[in-house]
């Protein structure tokens, strides 16, 4: 049974009980958004999941290998965070891509869970911001229409509106009020909107262990920092740092993309390199890139880096420890 | 009965020759050439052959030349003549295209061309130092040209059918879209799975043609 297991993970039960705990997270997130559009978003996320863990039986069967792979969650977790981004009014299929986009081609090809060098879920996301903006980016009014149809495709009655991120992108100056903002009250992704629940979900994952505070608080850090030093045209200083890291999907990168445990670094001090070039890259890819969710372009950038990251902070930090240890040997001496 | 067996080991050896730069060493696949005119032009199957015959127009008349000069010239002086051939017959490909088969086709691959052109002369300049035999030369060439003609052919031909599903310009009778497969990540992803698949299977072939080599030595 050791073949199952990921390399970075000594058994087969930790593996499962990281990805069990991101799976619990994103449970809230999705009954959150079933109350405010009914049970279209959650039949988005459970058809993702489904999407991609077909897709891992198909790359099973392909290498040859036992299908009990599926049962440490990872291509779930893959589906259920690429549904999680999703508008709530997108057609099914659209999720359904994405998820077999992660894993046949970005995960099962690198060896599966735990080799594959990019985030399968951050990819999976990046292709269909890329195919298909206009599905994606086009998010229904939580008032217009309650609940959601659940046919395959929302029609026109559904009043749609830009979202806060691109709002700001625009300069426009947007109209939600600061209480909306914590509560999750505005026009976004299925998972994304609710602020507090995903702070609630950081701390929660951060006090089980699965996501390390190393990457999480300078991320955060950064990329307040980032959005109080360049302000959004036509708001406060204040109310642009909220709207900016609340808006779509930077506080969900902090949350979801950037710790999964496969593809960040696992030295402490490289984890901290990591979550500052995140934050800078995420708000300037947030402000000027193409797309409007420029994070899972920049987590594809660092995935790529991370390995080197990993080697090169920890050689700094020997020599530096090293130079530590040698002067108070010597000052001992004198 | 001598002289047979030398000339079965020759065909042996410049087959191996072939298919080690079509196949098994290909110039796209494993030495990563020539990826430029694949990834931005190879979006439509007439331009995935219309890049191949540029590619053998250039390719192979060069070879032949540069076996024939072989030993004669100074080594520091070979790349400087060869890129200077390559760049006329270039010129000669290009004009011809333009005039006589297509100037809509020319307008569109006109800057691919002399990318194509460069990119194979980087392996030529540096692989016909080592030249046995004319006719290792040419085998050499024309398997340089199939093996970017498979790829790029390939390649372009699964791209036109996502993109407009035609192949040809012929319309394949159903009609699901995806234009964003013209986009550079498309191609990369392709050649990506392309790859993966000869680096499985290159041993075998590896193997075989050795075989066959010493089988005649």
């Amino acid at each position: 049974m050791n073949n199952i297991t990921a390399p970075h993970i000594r058994t087969e039960a930790a593996s499962r009980h990281l990805t069990r705990d991101v799976l619990l997270t994103t449970l809230p997130l999705c009954i959150f958004s079933a109350v405010t559009y009914g049970v279209r978003p959650v039949l988005i996320v459970l058809f993702s999941i489904l999407s991609a863990i077909v897709s891992e039986c198909v790359c099973c069967l392909f290498r040859r290998q036992s299908m009990q792979v599926i049962r440490d969650g990872s291509a779930a977790v893959t589906g259920a965070l690429i549904g999680l981004v999703m508008s709530p009014m997108v057609d099914y299929w659209v999720p359904m891509l994405g998820a077999a986009f992660a894993i046949i081609v970005v995960k099962a090809p690198f060896g599966g869970y735990g080799r594959n060098v990019f985030n399968p879920a951050a990819a999976g996301i990046a292709v269909l911001s890329y195919c298909f903006p206009q599905r994606m980016f086009t998010y229904p009014i939580a008032s217009s229409m309650n609940p959601l149809p659940t046919g395959m495709s929302v029609g026109d009655e559904v009043v749609t509106s830009l979202s806060l991120a691109a709002q700001l992108r625009a300069d426009a100056t947007p109209s939600i009020t600061r209480m909306q903002l914590i509560l999750g009250d505005f026009a976004g992704p299925i998972g994304a909107t609710a602020t507090l629940l995903l702070v609630a979900c950081a701390v929660y994952l951060i006090c089980r262990g699965t996501i390390s505070c190393w990457t999480v608080v300078p991320y955060f850090a950064t990329c307040a920092l980032v959005a109080w030093l360049f302000p959004a045209a036509g708001v406060s200083r204040m109310y642009g740092v909220l709207a900016q890291v609340c808006a779509g999907y930077v506080l969900f990168t902090g949350v979801f993309l950037i710790n999964d445990t496969v593809t960040t670094p696992r030295f402490w001090f490289a984890r901290l390199l990591y979550g500052v070039s995140a934050g800078v890259l995420v708000m300037l890819l947030q402000r000027i890139g193409r797309v409007e969710c420029g994070c899972c372009f920049a987590i594809l950038l660092l995935n790529s880096i991370a390995p080197i990251m990993d080697r090169w902070s920890w050689y700094v930090w020997r020599y530096v420890t090293r130079f530590l240890r040698i002067r108070q040997e010597v000052k001992a001496h004198e | 009965m001598n002289n047979r067996k030398i000339l079965r080991r020759r065909f042996w050896q410049t087959a191996g020759i072939f298919v080690d730069n079509a196949v098994t060493n290909n110039i796209v696949l494993i030495q990563a050439l020539g990826l430029c005119p694949i990834i931005a032009a190879g979006t439509t199957l007439k331009n995935g052959v219309a890049l191949t015959v540029c590619a053998a127009v250039i390719l192979l008349p060069l070879s032949f030349i540069v076996s024939l000069l072989g030993e004669r010239l100074p080594k520091w002086l070979r790349p400087a003549v060869y890129v200077v051939i390559g760049s006329l017959l270039m010129v000669g490909a290009a004009y011809v295209m333009e005039t006589s088969i297509s100037p809509e086709l020319y307008a569109k691959l006109y800057l691919f061309i002399p990318l194509m052109a460069v990119n194979m002369l980087y392996t030529r300049s540096g692989g016909m130092t080592t030249v046995i035999y004319p006719l290792a030369t040419i085998a050499d060439a024309l398997g340089s040209t199939v093996g970017f003609g498979i790829v790029i052919c390939l390649i372009s031909a699964l791209r036109e059918i996502t993109i407009s599903s035609t192949l040809w310009d012929v319309p394949l009778g159903y009609t699901v879209s995806l234009p964003e497969v013209a986009a550079p990540f498309a191609a990369f992803i392709l050649l990506g799975f392309l790859s993966a698949l000869l680096q499985w299977s290159r041993q075998h072939i590896t193997a075989y043609f050795r075989k066959r080599e010493e089988e005649n030595a």
